[in-house]
């Protein structure tokens, strides 16, 4: 640097548009405990600590490259010796010669330093303080507002709980009488003599059979579908999905059928309702298969950190979880229908078998087990089941 | 050209800042890493215009968003932040995109496309590190002092963050020539939002969440970076499915700052290979 400012008392540097050392001034070499030839061409890194590098390159360099200056930015420097030094800077960028260089004008600040810390420390306790009681008192509201919701909420689920339970008493039940009248009748009509039937007769009477033989069908879907038991909690343990999703495979592994399963990490659950998910699945996967193909099922797995929190606004807490992908190449459907699918009762192909339960099914046991389940499908190029269950 | 009018829509677009420019069909998702804001892809982001629908945004506490709609609970984890790609994908429905993150995005990103690989056709991570932690035999470059000691100059740096002790409004109206309103909103955010953000990135371990990324990746690395050094980089690329590594010969941690036209080029050339 020219003579003049040797004499002043405080630092000055010049970096490059790399930011490498271009020019630095006697006093800022005397404090860093350097010789001008030492620093120039070097990255500016070597006159940071750590943290003032991390400060630098991700806050500091942005800030001034984009406003051009910045001023009254506290930084620490490190001496040769690697003695701390807190600084406090300005920065301003100018064009010179087509580049653009940073101008760094600084002095140090020991104890102004120190005193702010303290300021800053007293600052933040105090702070802390009142942020606690804060967040207490909202917490506390928070608490009362949700036991009243909960409160509200059990009832309401007693109450439906009760419906459910004599809902399904009456299909159990009061449905089944009056179906099984219907049938025996119809079954004395059909043994009677061909002639006593106009042939109108003899086909509205096949009719009333096959309707009857539906209902009976609807009605013991439904029954299973209301009945499955609530899961008792000491049936819930660590399940080892990749044997038992390969072990479900086997019952449904055809020379035509092909099953692969890839490495599945352990989840927390009922070892038998799992099963019996994999089973809808596979069962699913099998009933809608490409007639004229081959079929090839493929289950995959991951580990996903996702929210426990499916139901609360603006509560969080991630937790693992696994995803298990059960992917099949068979007919597909219009993935407009990706929602419709898990209703129950739902069917989108009339042509074939039982009433549509075994999607409404999975997904009653999939949330049993606090997780989530969802469909993908293409028409013509298959579907993809996508479950997402607590990991072990 | 979609419509933007809804209530979600623009509900997300207030709530993160989001910009859109460019005529392009595919969406090209620029994500900020710690330390500043959108402003610092404006180097690169316009070079993309004429060939893609640049989508750029801030997360809450950073840039131009409102620090009240920070939740404590949401941003404990790097996940709630790979969350607010997510939902802003979700809500403006954008899919087949292509994700470019600098620095800690690169790993929000990655979560990102983890979580929802069928949403993202591309991740393009700028100076990613999977840990910056020293950990055995795995050099991160740095210990954990090192990141005490950036939060606690973070502390004295008041006049540099929003809500802190330093004087609020500065200036006095004796130095008009800066355009105040303006300059002063570069990098700027809120220093507890700043300070549980650096916790997350610095102290962060993504290592074990590599292998599980599908999208096609690309680490681009530039030289003498001291926060993601070349090992790191490298490491990255190695233990990722699908990734690709890119050295340009920019220096720092910025080069989409630093070195704006070689930073595009690599971006450029490595979407060319999209079919």
């Amino acid at each position: 640097m020219p003579d003049s400012t040797s004499h002043f008392p405080g630092g000055m540097l010049v970096l490059d548009a790399e930011s490498r050392i271009a020019a630095v001034n006697s006093y800022a070499c005397d404090l860093l405990g350097y010789d001008e030839g030492d620093l120039l061409g070097k990255q500016v890194n070597v006159l940071l600590t750590m943290a003032s590098q991390i400060y630098f390159q991700t806050h500091l360099y942005p800030l001034i490259t984009l406003q051009k200056a910045a001023s009254e930015l506290y930084l620490t420097l490190q001496t040769r010796e690697r003695i701390w030094i807190p600084v406090l800077l300005n920065a301003a960028i100018h064009d010179q010669d087509g580049e653009g260089k940073t101008y760094y004008a600084f002095i140090p600040v020991y104890q102004r330093r120190q005193f702010e810390q303290q300021l800053i420390n007293a600052k933040k306790s105090a702070e802390d303080a009142l942020l606690r009681n804060d967040e207490l008192r909202t917490l506390q509201q928070e608490l009362q507002s949700h036991q009243a919701d909960l409160d509200r909420q059990i009832g309401r689920l007693r109450q439906r709980n009760d419906e459910l339970e004599q809902f399904s008493k009456i299909i159990s039940h009061d449905l089944q009488e009056p179906l099984r009248k219907i049938n025996l009748f119809t079954g004395l009509l059909t043994r009677e003599e061909h002639t006593a039937f106009t042939s109108m007769g003899r086909y509205a009477l096949d009719g009333v059979a096959r309707s009857s033989a539906r209902l009976r069908a609807l009605i013991t879907d439904l029954e299973l579908f209301f009945s499955q038991a609530v899961r008792s909690p000491d049936k819930v343990g660590r399940v080892d999905t990749q044997a038992l999703v390969r072990a479900v495979a086997e019952e449904y592994s055809a020379p035509d059928n092909v099953f692969q399963v890839a490495k599945l990490p352990t989840v927390r659950g009922d070892q038998e309702e799992l099963a019996r998910l994999f089973r809808h699945l596979f069962d699913n996967a099998v009933k809608f298969r490409q007639p004229d193909r081959k079929l090839t099922v493929q289950i995959t797995g991951t580990v996903l950190s996702v929210n426990s929190f499916q139901h609360l606004p603006n509560k969080y807490s991630y937790n693992d979880y696994i995803r298990i992908v059960v992917a099949d190449d068979g007919i597909g459907f219009d993935n407009r229908h990706r929602e419709d699918v898990f209703r129950i009762m739902e069917k989108l192909d009339t042509r074939s078998p039982g009433i549509g339960l075994g999607l409404a099914l999975s997904k009653k046991i999939v949330e049993k087990h606090d997780g989530q389940i969802s469909a993908n499908s293409e028409l013509g190029r298959g579907t993809q089941i996508t479950i997402l269950l607590p990991a072990a | 050209m979609t419509s933007y009018s809804t209530p979600l829509k623009k509900g997300i677009i207030n709530r993160y800042n989001v910009t859109f420019h460019g005529q392009g069909e595919q969406v090209i998702l620029f994500a900020h890493g710690f330390g500043c804001d959108q402003n610092m892809w404006r180097f690169v982001a316009p070079a993309f215009e004429r060939d893609y629908r640049v989508v750029m945004f801030d997360y809450i506490g950073h840039g131009r968003t409102n620090p009240e709609h920070y939740n404590r609970e949401r941003y404990a984890s790097l996940q709630g932040y790979a969350q607010d790609v997510l939902d802003i994908c979700h809500a403006l429905e954008l899919d087949n995109v292509i994700l470019v993150g600098h620095s800690v995005s690169s790993m929000i990103g990655a979560l990102a496309c983890i979580q929802e690989p069928d949403r993202f056709a591309r991740l393009i991570m700028l100076g990613p590190s999977a840990c910056y932690i020293n950990d055995g035999t795995y050099f991160g470059g740095f210990e954990r002092q090192d990141i005490e000691s950036l939060l606690e100059m973070m502390d004295g740096n008041f006049s540099g963050w929003a809500n802190s002790l330093g004087p609020t409004t500065m200036g006095n109206g004796d130095r008009p020539e800066l355009g105040q309103e303006l300059t002063a909103s570069f990098c700027k955010t809120n220093l507890d939002v700043a300070q549980q953000f650096a916790r997350l990135t610095f102290y962060g371990d993504n290592r074990s969440d590599l292998p599980k990324l599908r999208t096609p990746s690309l680490v681009i690395q530039s030289l003498e970076d001291v926060i993601a050094p070349l090992e790191v980089g490298k490491y990255v690329a190695k233990n990722t499915p699908n990734s690709s590594f890119r050295m340009i010969s920019a220096t720092g941690h910025c080069p989409h700052m630093s070195a704006p036209t070689e930073t595009v080029a690599a971006i450029r050339e490595y979407l060319s290979h999209i079919n």
